[in-house]
């Protein structure tokens, strides 16, 4: 999986990830189960739009070997050097079985002083 | 007939296709010309750069099965095929091909292929099923795929006339979230595109996909300035070829159709791998 953050946005120093599994039986609301975290490792630069035009971010990448085919609840989070959340986002992911599961999310932290607006 | 104009049965075979195509017959009726593409895997690191490892070709050709479908009993024909030109394909090392003259037999035959490195020992088999007409059938073409899956995609605009090949693909699912807050988001659309064309990197970029996201329910996001509800969207968007990079573009309409805020990535997708990309439009919030 991957994430993507404002370059401007130099607080952020690590991408934490956890990725929950859902154990509730069909039809009942989401009962999530932390299954998998870690943190995504810096792995370069590059450019996107957060909508007010073309910024160079900064990009973030880590692998999972397997994971169990399942739904699953991302939540990425950025922290800055003390731990302090500057902004996250979480998303429902399915694996489904045999398939290699590639996600890659755009995070624009507005951050005081950098991010995207 | 019409002579070159004739055009292509292709044998869907598993995941791997063959592309027959019917051009001239030609004085020598029997000899079929065979191409065999050899494409690098993506990400090639050191031990497992097929293309390049590969010094040698050959193949194995049985036809005639035995009446429980095997080939047991069939006397093989050997040969080999030569290492010609390689062409580049996105961003991942050449696809090198391979050409040579086949002798088939009309009906059904097995062929495999197998690639040796500077050591003789064999570093790629793949066998395919093929069935056709060497009087009519001038070409054959194999996508010796041997990192993936490889699932067809129709690709026009190959050569002369019109081919199916097998190329690495990727599904892509994309979407979105924009804040609750923001007012008159009534859908979001997205727009993928294609950054290259197979076998013309000078293509233009087309768009690829382009449609609405699906409202998939709410959420919660943390742009910077604490948790805010959102509004999450999602659709599928379809096969894509894999390694190579695609734009994702999404935007935030109100009910008469205009834009309110987007935003745009990038995304190579992996062979063989569904891939979600997700993006967070801000909207100014």
């Amino acid at each position: 999986m991957s994430a993507e953050t404002p370059a401007e946005a130099k607080e952020i120093q690590s991408i934490r990830y956890v990725m929950s599994m859902d154990r509730s039986y069909v039809g009942e609301d989401p009962d999530w189960l932390e299954r998998y975290s870690g943190s995504l490792a810096l792995a370069g630069t590059g450019m996107t739009d957060f909508g007010q035009g073309a910024v160079s971010t900064r990009t973030w990448e880590v692998a999972i070997d397997i994971a169990a085919a399942h739904s699953y609840l991302l939540e990425l989070t950025a922290l800055a050097a003390n731990e302090e959340v500057l902004c996250s986002v979480q998303k429902q992911v399915a694996i489904v079985p045999r398939a290699a599961a590639q996600i890659d999310v755009l995070m624009p932290c507005v951050i005081d002083g950098g991010g995207a607006q | 007939m019409t002579g070159i104009a004739r055009v292509c049965s292709a044998l869907l075979t598993g995941a791997l296709t063959l592309v027959i195509a019917c051009g001239d017959t030609g004085s020598e009726p029997n000899w079929t010309a065979v191409t065999v593409f050899m494409p690098s895997p993506p990400n090639a690191t050191g031990d497992w750069d097929l293309p390049e490892q590969a010094l040698s070709l050959e193949y194995i050709l049985a036809c005639g099965p035995d009446s429980d479908g095997s080939f047991g009993d069939a006397v093989p024909i050997e040969g080999t095929l030569e290492q010609k030109e390689a062409f580049q394909v996105g961003l991942h090392g050449p696809t090198r091909v391979w050409r040579g003259e086949i002798d088939f037999e009309p009906g059904p035959c097995m062929i495999q292929l197998r690639a040796r490195d500077s050591d003789e020992e064999v570093i790629c088999s793949y066998s395919e099923p093929v069935s056709f007409d060497p009087a009519r059938d001038a070409e054959a073409y194999f996508n010796m795929v041997c990192f993936a899956t490889c699932p067809t995609v129709p690709l026009p605009g190959f050569e002369a006339s019109p081919k199916t090949f097998c190329a690495p693909i990727g599904g892509l699912i994309v979407s979105a979230e924009t804040p609750a807050a923001v007012p008159g988001v009534q859908g979001v659309r997205y727009v993928v595109t294609g950054g290259q064309g197979f076998l013309d990197n000078q293509a233009p970029s087309l768009p690829v996909y382009e449609g609405a996201l699906q409202r998939r329910g709410d959420g919660t996001a943390n742009l910077g300035n604490g948790p805010v509800e959102t509004s999450v969207w999602e659709g599928v968007a379809g096969e894509i070829l894999a390694n190579e990079i695609h734009t994702v573009e999404v935007t935030a309409i109100d009910a008469e159709g205009e834009p309110l805020c987007s935003a745009e990535t990038s995304i190579e997708v992996f062979s063989g791998a569904i891939a979600h990309s997700h993006l967070i439009l801000s909207c100014g919030d």
